[in-house]
């Protein structure tokens, strides 16, 4: 790599880090969305809505973790995307759902410990 | 290079935006919704270059967005690269057939968005040299035609058909899927018999129609299956559908000829012009085929070939033996 191509890679390498610092500041409005979709659910108020709203935010999520060094936050939030998409394309029911519930608890945990980290 | 952005996720368009700059391009506009893309572009005093498109999106979504970007006279042929998480894989099918000309994955990978980027860049400047040369003749209509000109080799693009789209976009539509997507798909063949004749006979713009006309046939007669279609140049079109589609029958080449018949498609001198369609056999690829899933669109294009060849030499009193009816296998 020539000194040109190294110069523009730590610009790149530096934005990735500002734009990561970004995400990390907003991950507490994250989490309060997925919980506020969570509780939805719990409702039984309009529950195909939040599964889809759920499925799309995690898409999201899923779309840049990686790239910002969370690749188990990719993986998760990727798998949702997936699973949610299934479950959507069928018949929904407690069965098919408290999986998926579960599912997006475990993801805001690791979001959770994130959003500490970055405070710590 | 003027470049249009749209994500709804801010976080994925500043990764978008400084992986382009880091890759040297920073006349980047972005847009959060595919509306407000629609404003952007309304509002450009100068033309955008080409366009990275998010698939997903609330509201107006990323194949919408294409499909509406595509109608605009100004960017017929504007490279438009979609943006795709890896599960939206079921989408790409909708975006190559709503005209986009090749996509790339999130997240990103500075390298592969470089690679499809330069490779769009070489798009526009090929674009903008015809564009010019029409701009700078088209005062009188012979030297439109002039402009026009095309070899019959080459491979042009053919608008307003259903399905239809660009050479390089269906390489790059076939060279995208999995090893068991192209297991499931069906490459076709069509040639124009005696093609040279009627591009002889034709002015460029007749040409063009008449090639329009066959390409509308042969979508007509498609239009109960999933399919896209490309012209590849000198007469020949594949169509790539799903291998299951009903449509695809040895009767489909006679629904075609129908199709054309039935279009009384004629010379501006009023003379009919003969079309008469080659259809190659059917072509699919084997789970286990070691070579890559352009070799489908090949091996139809040869099928149709040897077709053609062999129409054209029973036209001229020489006899051919009948080539054995079923799949074939490309690669």
């Amino acid at each position: 790599m020539d000194s040109f191509e190294a110069d523009k890679r730590q610009q790149l390498d530096r934005a990735i880090m500002n734009i990561r610092e970004k995400f990390l500041l907003n991950i507490d409005d994250r989490i309060a969305l997925f919980d506020d979709l969570l509780a939805q659910i719990e409702t039984g108020e309009d529950m195909e809505d939040a599964l889809k709203q759920i499925s799309a935010n995690a898409h999201k999520i899923s779309g840049v973790a990686r790239t910002l060094g969370f690749a188990d936050l990719g993986l998760m939030t990727s798998k949702i995307e997936t699973d949610f998409g299934k479950a959507l394309a069928g018949t929904l029911s407690e069965n098919t759902v408290s999986p998926l519930i579960s599912q997006v608890e475990e993801m805001l945990d690791h979001l959770v410990s994130l959003s500490s980290g970055n405070r710590a | 290079m003027k470049i249009l952005a749209v994500d709804d996720d801010e976080i994925a368009l500043e990764l978008l935006t400084e992986s382009l700059k880091s890759i040297g391009y920073s006349d980047i506009t972005v847009a959060t919704s595919g509306l407000s893309a629609l404003e952007e572009i309304d509002a450009a005093t100068r033309p955008f270059d080409y366009f990275l498109l998010d698939i997903q999106m609330p509201e107006m979504d990323g194949i919408e967005l294409c499909q509406r970007i595509r109608r605009m006279a100004s960017y017929k042929t504007s490279p438009i690269i979609m943006i795709t998480a890896m599960s939206d894989r079921s989408f790409v099918d909708a975006a190559f057939s709503a005209g986009a000309t090749d996509y790339v994955t999130k997240p990103f990978d500075t390298l592969e968005l470089s690679a499809r980027v330069r490779m769009a860049e070489n798009l526009v400047r090929e674009t903008r040299v015809s564009t010019n040369n029409v701009f700078a003749v088209q005062s009188l209509k012979a030297k439109v035609e002039d402009a026009l000109r095309f070899s019959i080799g080459d491979a042009i693009t053919i608008e307003d058909v259903p399905g239809m789209i660009g050479k390089l976009a269906m390489e790059n539509y076939l060279l995208q899927l999995s090893r068991g997507k192209v297991y499931q798909s069906i490459a076709i063949g069509f040639a124009i018999v005696e093609i040279e004749t009627i591009f002889s006979r034709s002015s460029p713009t007749e040409m063009l129609y008449t090639l329009t006309d066959v390409a509308d046939a042969i979508a007509d007669s498609l239009k109960q299956s999933n399919y896209l279609l490309t012209y590849c140049g000198s007469g020949k079109f594949v169509c790539v559908a799903d291998r299951g589609s009903r449509a695809i029958s040895p009767d489909l080449e006679i629904a075609i000829q129908l199709s054309i018949e039935e279009m009384e498609i004629a010379y501006d001198s009023g003379a009919p012009c003969e079309i008469t369609i080659a259809m190659g056999e059917p072509v699919t690829s084997s789970l286990w085929s070691s070579g890559n899933a352009t070799q489908l669109m090949e091996s139809a294009l040869i099928s149709a070939e040897d077709k053609r060849r062999a129409l054209q030499l029973e036209a001229a009193g020489v006899s051919v033996s009948k080539t054995k009816k079923g799949f074939m296998k490309a690669g």
